[in-house]
């Protein structure tokens, strides 16, 4: 009995050391910190803030919160581009020199000054190949850069090229980044980003795996951020992000997917959605019977129910496919028609041609092109082709493994998809002109003439004459079949409702300057 | 016993060769590319191929072996493909919070374990045995993943607890040892220590429900084994109180199987626990191991996190060793003296 007595005084007293501990809350002190304090919660660790070297969505929400491009999108459109570090620039009218007017009295948060200096280094950083930078090809076709004075540089062109004005308003490869950081950190301010960058944040801290803390950069040279204290904060597991969004633990979060919409909706969150400029397609892999043949591509697409498909799996957040081009990219042609839905008329094609079954290999993540992960996604065009007699073969792989694997060209279809870096059409419809990448062009698709019109769109300026090349490429893709478009992604987030100015752009960048908290 | 631990320390260089040559070869022939997945699906061909090409992944493999060994023994393990940073210098910056809550989650499920398995072997067959076994029931068999997410449902409502991460993100205590419990108490940062005890609660006892119903099933049969020998009888039977029957006679002799089960999950937890990590976003190497192995293939460091994990078991073993003839003055370590 003695013996018991004790041991309940031991866990009383474990108890009691917990709750005393457990009970102490945060000072006042830190509550009204807390209130000019922004916690946005994603799903991974930023791999690299440096632009130049970062290629993902997670290091490019904290880069385009630090540093700036010349020129940049406005606030929810990519349509076209406006003054961001550069105040106005002009374009020969051959096309071949950019003259860029630089704003003038912006500093680095090192305190050293944006100049036109510094622009040619950057460029020329972005043109050196050493270092492997992801994005080195949107400056391939500079010649030189040459500084006039201190606040004018001129960027010449080996040829005309039309995209480049919108890649170099990408933060991924075009933000400007301070030449005294580079210097003291051999190049490379990845993973120490301190004082590079001249945007309404400055880098503060970045704890691997838990937080990338940025603070207001109170000299920013147009309107201060609102919010003191931005934090990112990493939760792998969305049901856990979810529950902090509720809890009050995080004030927003990223990868919101259709079956946590509800949830988040019915406990008072606010949702954040908008089109994102994405295509999520079928590649049929035309270097391969049975595909090889346009009738037995026809006939899937006939099977196929893309409008349910889509309805079913994306539960409304996405929208039907029409073409290549997202609504918002130019050369989208909403009046396009790919082969309507007609099982019967597929499965006697099918027939005909003797097909029994094909083979697919898919990624089994999710991507931010396809919400639902390629997996299930295959399985619903398994479903469909089953009863025209085909039987899919579903080979699912990490996304690691699936990249290895498309250029093997061992398969007869795959599901891929494209999220646009900028809104160029070029962006997208010249990987169909790609001929040695598979990543680029899973279907091998080569038809000479859809080759001549990207040569041709990427050097005539913006206009009705570049976008109707576009369009007619996107027949030609229509009519060959390379790919069958299934649907256009939308981004979502969701906030507190305590949260405003909250926007998601359609390049998947969220800008936090103009957030607020009450 | 010098000479033992000496001698066993010896042996880690053949475990930790065998587990490089493991660990390399899998790594590169059953793990992806890493060039795609480092430099992004838009990074053009010429990219990767020179990437590869500077990473030294286009030499022959034991090329790459020998050029790993060598830099390893000189401590250097290379850098990560993803961040080129040290990987010695990613994984000590993720360790501490993989030994932070090893270490919460095996206090509260030794504690508890030896408490319900003492407990369920005093009053066999009671209802405090009964409830108490259950419960060793229910920790082994709930998914933890199941589990902590029910805890962030229930309890961070119901006691104000945070639902994830090691610490609130405007408190930092000063890096000592990267423990922030122990950093909070070193330098006497009271807000921090009582922030980081609030954000490890919940973590720690999910990650401790599995081995405290392991410890606690281990310790009542190990009880039940001792309380039935002639000496409990002969303690009884001296009129010595039943406390001290338990406490000095049995509970003693029951500890060796209970500390080699203690020491080996102790072992298994500080290699990461990635369901744990996961759900409760905790920065520590499970889930970045993980990460490492199929986002990224990140070869240099899931070898640097294979070889640590390795050297942590071989010592949690040689501990429990030693720990043995602590408990048992019978064990002798040293051959010369007895049998090991």
């Amino acid at each position: 009995m003695v013996q018991l007595k004790k041991i309940v005084a031991e866990v009383c007293a474990f108890a009691l050391i917990c709750s005393v501990l457990a009970g102490c809350g945060p000072k006042d002190a830190s509550k009204s910190e807390k209130n000019d304090t922004v916690i946005f919660s994603q799903g991974a660790d930023p791999k690299k803030i440096d632009p130049a070297y970062a290629s993902d969505g997670e290091s490019s929400k904290v880069i385009c919160n630090t540093f700036e491009p010349l020129v940049k999108f406005p606030a929810g459109s990519t349509e076209n581009v406006e003054p961001c570090l550069a105040e106005k620039w002009e374009i020969s009218p051959d096309g071949l020199t950019y003259t860029f007017s630089l704003r003038k009295g912006v500093l680095f948060h090192d305190e050293t000054p944006f100049n036109a200096d510094a622009v040619k280094k950057n460029i020329e950083r972005m043109m050196d190949p050493a270092g492997e930078k992801p994005y080195t090809d949107n400056f391939s076709a500079v010649e030189g850069v040459t500084v006039k004075d201190e606040s004018t540089v001129e960027i010449k062109l080996k040829e005309p090229y039309t995209p480049f004005l919108k890649n170099l308003a990408m933060v991924l490869g075009g933000a400007m980044v301070s030449p005294a950081a580079l210097e003291k950190r051999n190049g490379d301010v990845s993973t120490d980003p301190t004082g590079a960058g001249t945007g309404p944040y400055k880098f503060k801290k970045w704890e691997k795996g838990q937080t990338v803390v940025l603070e207001r950069n109170d000299k920013y040279w147009g309107d201060k951020a609102k919010i003191k204290n931005l934090i990112f904060k990493i939760i792998p597991d969305t049901s856990a992000r979810v529950l902090a969004l509720k809890n009050g633990d995080i004030d927003i979060m990223d990868g919101v997917d259709p079956n946590v919409k509800e949830q988040l909706t019915s406990s008072g969150m606010k949702i954040f959605e908008i089109a994102a400029q994405s295509i999520n397609f079928l590649a049929f892999a035309m270097d391969v019977p049975p595909f090889d043949n346009p009738e037995a591509r026809k006939a899937v697409a006939q099977a196929i129910d893309v409008k349910k498909m889509v309805a079913d799996l994306y539960k409304g957040s996405d929208k039907v496919a029409h073409g290549i081009f997202p609504p918002t990219v130019p050369g989208h042609d909403p009046s396009i028609e790919l082969p309507s839905y007609d099982p019967d008329a597929a499965k006697q094609t099918f027939s005909e041609l003797k097909i029994k079954e094909a083979t697919m290999v898919t990624y089994t993540n999710q991507r931010p092109y396809n919400s639902v992960g390629g997996k299930v996604l295959a399985e619903s065009i398994q479903s469909f082709l089953r009863p025209v007699g085909v039987e899919l073969n579903i080979i699912p792989l990490s996304w690691g493994a699936y990249l290895e694997r498309v250029p093997k060209r061992d398969f007869s279809m795959c599901v891929l998809g494209w999220l646009w870096d900028n809104g160029d059409p070029h962006n997208f419809a010249q990987l169909l002109a790609d001929h040695k990448n598979f990543l680029n062009n899973p279907s091998a698709y080569n038809n000479p003439d859809y080759d001549a019109l990207m040569t041709k769109g990427v050097t005539l300026p913006d206009g009705d004459e570049r976008t109707a090349i576009y369009k007619k490429g996107d027949q030609l893709t229509v009519k060959d079949l390379p790919i069958l478009p299934i649907s256009n992604s939308s981004l979502q987030a969701a906030h507190r409702p305590n949260i405003q100015g909250f926007a998601v752009h359609p390049t998947g960048n969220i800008y936090f300057a103009s957030v607020s908290k009450s | 016993m010098t000479k033992y631990i000496l001698k066993r320390l010896l042996l880690l260089i053949p475990v930790l060769l065998g587990v490089s040559v493991i660990v390399f070869f899998i790594m590169r022939v059953f793990v992806p590319d890493p060039a795609p997945l480092v430099l992004g699906q838009k990074a053009p061909l010429a990219v990767r191929e020179a990437w590869r090409e500077s990473h030294g992944l286009n030499k022959p493999l034991y090329e790459q072996y020998f050029s790993f060994i060598k830099g390893a023994l000189v401590g250097d393990l290379g850098k990560s493909y993803e961040t080129e940073e040290s990987v010695t210098k990613e994984i000590f910056s993720r360790f501490p919070a993989t030994i932070e809550l090893a270490i919460a989650a095996i206090i509260i499920s030794s504690f508890f374990g030896i408490l319900i398995g003492v407990v369920s072997s005093v009053k066999k067959n009671s209802i405090f045995d009964n409830l108490g076994m259950i419960l060793a029931l229910i920790g082994v068999s709930v998914p933890v993943f199941w589990l902590g997410i029910m805890m962030i449902m229930i309890f961070p409502g119901l006691l104000h607890l945070p639902t994830g991460g090691r610490i609130d993100v405007l408190l930092q205590p000063k890096n000592i040892t990267g423990l922030y419990m122990l950093d909070s108490i070193l330098t006497g940062d009271l807000e921090s220590l009582a922030d980081a005890f609030r954000h490890i609660i919940l973590p720690a006892t999910v990650l401790g429900m599995y081995s405290m119903a392991i410890v606690a099933r281990m310790t009542r049969s190990s009880m039940l084994e001792v309380l039935n020998q002639d000496y409990i009888r002969t303690a009884r039977a001296k009129g010595l109180p039943e406390g001290k029957v338990v406490q000095r006679h049995a509970l003693r002799n029951a500890l060796i199987p209970i500390v080699t089960v203690i020491g080996l999950q102790l072992g298994a937890l500080l290699g990461g626990a990635v369901l744990t990590e996961t759900v409760f976003g905790w920065p520590g190497i499970g889930a970045y191991t993980v990460h490492c192995i199929t986002d990224v293939s990140d070869f240099p460091v899931v070898q640097g996190i294979v070889l640590l994990i390795a050297c942590v078991f071989v010592l949690m073993n040689l501990v429990v060793d030693v720990i043995y003839a602590f408990l048992d003055p019978r064990i002798k370590l040293n051959k010369k003296e007895g049998s090991s």
